[in-house]
C-alpha cells in the first residue's frame, strides 16, 4: 500500500494545518500564563468568577480558576480547546469529499485506479493524523505550562483529557466526512455538523445546570462521554472513550457506504 | 475486432431535465469514436457513466470487457480520462498535480510527461489557479495521455485550445490510434470530429440518433452551396440535378442544397464560367434533420438548451 492519496491530502492541507497550529499555540500562550496570577490571588479569582452569572459560567465551562485542574478545565478543556479542535476537524473533514466534489475536482481523483472505498479510507486516515497532530500540540503546550507553573495536575491526566479532546474532534470531523459522503454538499456538511455540535454541547451544559427537560438526552451528547467521567482528575475513562471511538467507527462506515453508492457531482 | 466500450439501452435519469435514454453503442478496439451532439444532449452523462462516476438507472455497460461498477479500479487503471469543463484545483502547481496523478497510476515516466508538456508548450510549474483556461486544458490532456492507456475517454478535449494547439491535439490522437489505442471523444463541433474520428455517434436530447462512419455521414450531410458565375445562367439548366434540391437561380448566382455528393452540380456548373464556389459547413441541426427525415420521424427538431 503506497497511500499516495493520504500523503497528497496531508500535503494539500499543510497550510491549513500550519495556520491552526499557530492559532492554537497563540491561544494557549496568551491564556495559560494567567494561572500564576489566579493561584496567587485566590480571592480575586473567586470574585472575578462571581461577576459572571452562574448559568453563563456553566455554559462556558468556567469553574474554579485557582486550582490547576479547575483552571485548565475553565480555560482549555471545557469549551475553547474542544471548540478549536472540532472546528479544525470539521473544516478539514469537509475537504475530503464535499469541497473537491463541489469544485469539480473530484472527477479526476476518482477516475484514478483507486476504489471509492479506498478513497474514503485514505482521507479518513489523513484526517485522523491531522487531528492527532493538533491534539498533540495542544497537549504538549498544556503539559509545558502545567510543569512550568506548577499546577499540581498529574501529567498523565492531562494526556488523558487531551485524548478525549482528540476523540471528540475526530468524531465531528468524521461526521462531516459522512455528510459529505452522503450529500457531496459542503454547506450541508458545515450546517449539519455545526448544528449537531452546538446542540449536543447545549444538551450537556443544560443538563449540567439541572434542566430536567434535556437531562434524559444527556447520554446522547458526545460531550458527556468526554467530560463527565472527569479525565483530568481520574485519568482515561475507558468505557466513555470506547463509546466515542465506536461512534467514530460507525460514522466512518456510514461515510464509506454512502459514498460508494451514489452519483458524483450531480 | 474486439469491443472496448459497449452500452445496451443505457439509461440515466437525474435532475429535472438531464439524462440519457436507451443509449446503445459499441466502440471497437483501435478506432477513434466521435460522440457528437449539442450541449446538454447527454454526452457528459454517458461519459461519466463509463467512468463509474454515475450509476445507470437501467441498461448495461462494459468498458474494456468489464463492469465499471464492480471492476472499477482495475478498469480505470487502463483508461485515461479528461473531464469536461476540467477543474484541476487551484492551490497546487501543475507539476505537483501531475506527479500525484502519475504516482497514483504508476508506470508513468518523467520523460513521457516532459514530452507531452513540451509538445503543448505548457509550463507545469504554474499554480493551477493562475493558469489560463487553455493551459488547464492542456494539463488535462497531458494527464489523460501520460500513462499511454488502452482507452482514452475525452470530454470536449479541445475546449479552450487555440487552433494551433487543436491541431497539435488532433495529431496526438492520430499517433495514439496508430499505436492501437482506442479514443472515445465528445464534441459539439462536427468540423473537429470529422477530421479525426473513424465513426461518429450523434446524440441529441439524450438519445443516440445515428451512428455511422464519417465518410457516410459526410455523404448524407446536407450542405448549402452558392455558385457565382461571370454571366447569368439559365435556371432550367440546374433543375432536376441528382442530389441537388431547393435550387434558386438569381442572375449570376445559383443557390441550392446538396444532399450528399456534389458531383452533378459541379458538372452542370462547369459548362459556364465559375467565379466563386462557396460550400457552407453543414451544421449539426441540418444533419439531425437529415437523419430525422430519413427515419421518418418528426423533421422539426425541438429547440435544444
Amino acid at each position: 500500500m503506497r497511500l499516495t492519496l493520504l500523503r497528497k491530502a496531508l500535503r494539500d492541507d499543510r497550510r491549513a494545518i500550519l495556520g491552526w497550529t499557530v492559532g492554537v499555540a497563540a491561544f494557549l500562550l496568551v491564556y495559560l500564563p494567567f494561572y500564576s496570577e489566579f493561584a496567587e490571588d485566590t480571592a480575586g479569582a473567586e470574585e472575578m468568577l462571581e461577576v459572571i452569572p452562574e448559568g453563563m459560567r456553566t455554559a462556558m465551562g468556567m469553574q474554579e480558576l485557582f486550582t490547576g485542574a479547575g483552571f485548565l478545565e475553565s480555560m482549555v478543556f471545557n469549551l475553547y480547546g474542544p471548540l478549536l479542535l472540532v472546528v479544525y476537524a470539521v473544516v478539514l473533514g469537509n475537504r475530503a469529499i464535499a469541497v473537491p466534489e463541489e469544485s469539480g475536482r473530484l472527477d479526476q481523483l476518482l477516475a484514478l485506479p483507486i476504489s471509492r472505498q479506498r478513497y474514503v479510507h485514505e482521507r479518513l486516515a489523513a484526517l485522523t493524523i491531522e487531528v492527532v497532530y493538533l491534539t498533540a500540540v495542544l497537549c504538549a503546550i498544556v503539559l509545558a505550562f502545567a510543569v512550568g507553573l506548577d499546577m499540581g495536575v498529574a501529567l498523565g491526566n492531562i494526556v488523558a483529557i487531551s485524548v478525549g479532546v482528540g476523540l471528540l474532534a475526530l468524531l465531528f470531523g468524521t461526521l462531516t466526512v459522512a455528510v459529505g459522503g452522503l450529500s457531496g454538499s459542503r454547506g450541508l456538511g458545515l450546517t449539519v455538523t455545526g448544528a449537531v455540535a452546538v446542540g449536543t454541547y447545549l444538551v450537556h451544559v443544560l443538563s449540567d445546570a439541572g434542566a430536567e427537560l434535556v437531562e434524559p438526552l444527556r447520554w446522547a451528547s458526545p460531550f458527556h462521554y468526554y467530560l463527565d467521567a472527569d479525565p483530568l482528575r481520574d485519568g482515561i475513562p475507558l468505557g466513555s472513550y470506547a463509546v466515542l471511538l465506536g461512534v467514530i467507527i460507525i460514522l466512518a462506515v456510514a461515510a464509506t457506504v454512502t459514498f460508494e453508492r451514489r452519483d458524483i457531482g450531480v | 475486432m474486439s469491443t472496448v466500450i459497449e452500452t445496451e439501452h443505457l439509461t440515466k435519469h437525474y435532475g429535472a431535465r438531464r439524462g440519457i435514454s436507451q443509449i446503445s453503442l459499441s466502440v471497437h478496439s483501435g478506432e477513434v469514436f466521435g460522440f457528437l451532439g449539442p450541449n446538454g444532449a447527454g454526452k457528459t452523462t454517458t461519459i461519466r457513466l463509463l467512468l463509474d462516476l454515475l450509476r445507470p438507472s437501467s441498461g448495461h455497460l462494459r468498458v474494456l470487457g468489464r463492469d465499471p461498477r464492480s471492476a472499477g479500479a482495475a478498469v480505470r487503471q487502463r483508461v485515461g480520462y479528461l473531464p469536461g469543463d476540467y477543474q484541476p484545483g487551484r492551490q497546487e502547481r501543475g507539476s505537483e498535480l501531475l506527479r500525484y496523478l502519475a504516482e497514483a497510476r504508476g508506470g508513468v515516466t518523467r520523460r513521457r510527461i516532459e514530452e507531452l508538456t513540451e509538445r503543448f508548450e505548457l509550463d507545469p510549474s504554474q499554480r493551477l489557479g493562475a493558469m489560463s483556461r487553455g493551459n488547464r486544458q492542456k494539463l488535462g490532456i497531458v494527464q489523460a495521455f501520460m500513462h499511454d492507456p488502452e482507452l482514452l475517454i475525452l470530454d470536449e478535449p479541445t475546449t479552450g485550445l487555440d487552433p494551433l494547439m487543436q491541431q497539435n491535439f488532433l495529431s496526438l490522437v492520430r499517433e495514439v490510434r496508430a499505436c492501437g489505442q482506442t479514443v472515445f471523444l465528445s464534441s459539439h463541433l462536427l468540423a473537429e470530429v470529422r477530421q479525426i474520428a473513424d465513426r461518429i455517434g450523434i446524440v441529441r436530447a439524450g438519445h443516440v440518433v445515428a451512428v455511422d462512419e464519417v465518410a457516410a455521414l459526410r455523404e448524407r450531410a446536407v450542405r448549402r452551396v452558392e455558385v457565382h458565375f461571370d454571366a447569368p445562367v439559365p435556371p432550367e439548366h440546374f433543375a432536376n440535378l441528382d442530389g441537388v434540391r431547393d435550387v434558386r437561380v438569381e442572375g449570376t448566382l445559383v443557390r441550392c442544397v446538396l444532399d450528399g455528393r456534389p458531383d452533378a452540380l459541379i458538372k452542370a456548373a462547369a459548362e459556364f464560367t465559375v467565379v466563386e464556389f462557396v460550400s457552407f459547413e453543414p451544421d449539426l441541426e441540418e444533419i439531425f434533420l437529415a437523419y430525422y427525415t430519413d427515419e421518418g420521424n418528426d423533421p422539426v427538431p425541438e429547440p435544444t438548451d
